[in-house]
């Protein structure tokens, strides 16, 4: 911890590919925790959320290579390997895929959890921005972006018909874009 | 359509939250390609929910970390299990990992190579 060095995605991408372990540990320290929150949001088990983060870490350290900068930022990758993970993890596992619909203040109440949030963010402000996000806005969002859920799951559980699920999708990432547009 | 009817549809938020088939991810990928405005708006929407993500952060045990990078040293010739290495060696460590790669069932994994 003598120094604090900052990358750039470019940078930590291009020394990522050469398997610098010291942009493994940056990337690590700088994502881990909102992956863990994502993780811990699907199986709601601390161990098993911190086994599965490891792995996901394990996988993205082998496939690197595989990152194409063309396809996105590289937290969307990262996410995506950690989300089919967590997935395949509890299928394997036999436990049923299982949505946490947000409440009004479900969606944002992890932020107390245990007092170990990530606290380079300004979690107070930005829990502040989120809570106007209507909760049908959060759960849509939810739902696929930590849940992995398909659109035909979202339709179900939220009770919409299939093809209004892109128009509340767009609607709801409108929504959170406005909001974090704060400066 | 135009990068204005491709952006105002609703496709890029889906294929930003992982709802977009294979079909789409291949339009929407041949899109970014074409439109520049269409490349700028999946940055956008990305970076918007990459900061939701942040917002929802849970900070792991400090244990994670270390058994993480003993897992990765773990095939390699001599283990090294250090968090700030200098980068000697770490050519040889990635041919070995390359050959190694085992991705269980994901359609994420398969472009290695």
């Amino acid at each position: 911890m003598a120094e604090v060095k900052k990358y750039s995605e470019e940078e930590l991408v291009l020394l990522l590919q050469q398997k610098d372990q010291q942009a493994f540990s940056y990337l690590y320290d700088n994502y881990s925790a909102a992956m863990n929150g994502v993780i811990y949001r699907m199986v709601e088990d601390r161990e098993l959320a911190e086994d599965i983060l490891q792995e996901a870490f394990v996988k993205i350290w082998n496939n690197f290579s595989s990152y194409d900068t063309a396809k996105g930022r590289l937290f969307t990758w990262m996410l995506n390997i950690t989300r089919n993970l967590t997935i395949d993890t509890l299928r394997s596992k036999g436990y049923k895929k299982q949505a946490k619909i947000s409440g009004d203040e479900n969606s944002v109440s992890n932020f107390t959890d245990d007092g170990r949030m990530a606290e380079r963010f300004d979690a107070m402000g930005l829990r502040k921005q989120l809570l106007n996000l209507k909760p049908e806005q959060r759960s849509i969002i939810d739902l696929a972006y930590f849940n992995g859920y398909t659109q035909d799951e979202i339709s179900k559980e939220m009770g919409i018909p299939l093809g209004t699920v892109k128009t509340r999708m767009r609607a709801a990432i409108i929504e959170l874009r406005k909001m974090l547009e704060y400066s | 359509m135009n990068a204005q009817e491709i952006i105002s549809s609703g496709i890029l938020e889906l294929y930003c939250t992982g709802l977009t088939s294979a079909v789409e991810n291949a339009e929407v990928e041949q899109w970014v390609k074409q439109y520049p405005e269409v490349a700028a708006e999946i940055a956008a929407i990305q970076a918007g929910l990459e900061e939701y993500a942040q917002s929802h952060a849970i900070a792991p045990a400090p244990s994670v970390k270390e058994k993480l990078f003993a897992e990765i040293n773990k095939t390699a010739a001599s283990p090294v299990v250090n968090m700030n290495p200098s980068g000697s060696g770490t050519a040889k460590v990635y041919s070995i990992f390359t050959s190694l790669e085992v991705c269980g069932g994901s359609k994420y994994y398969f472009t290695v190579g």
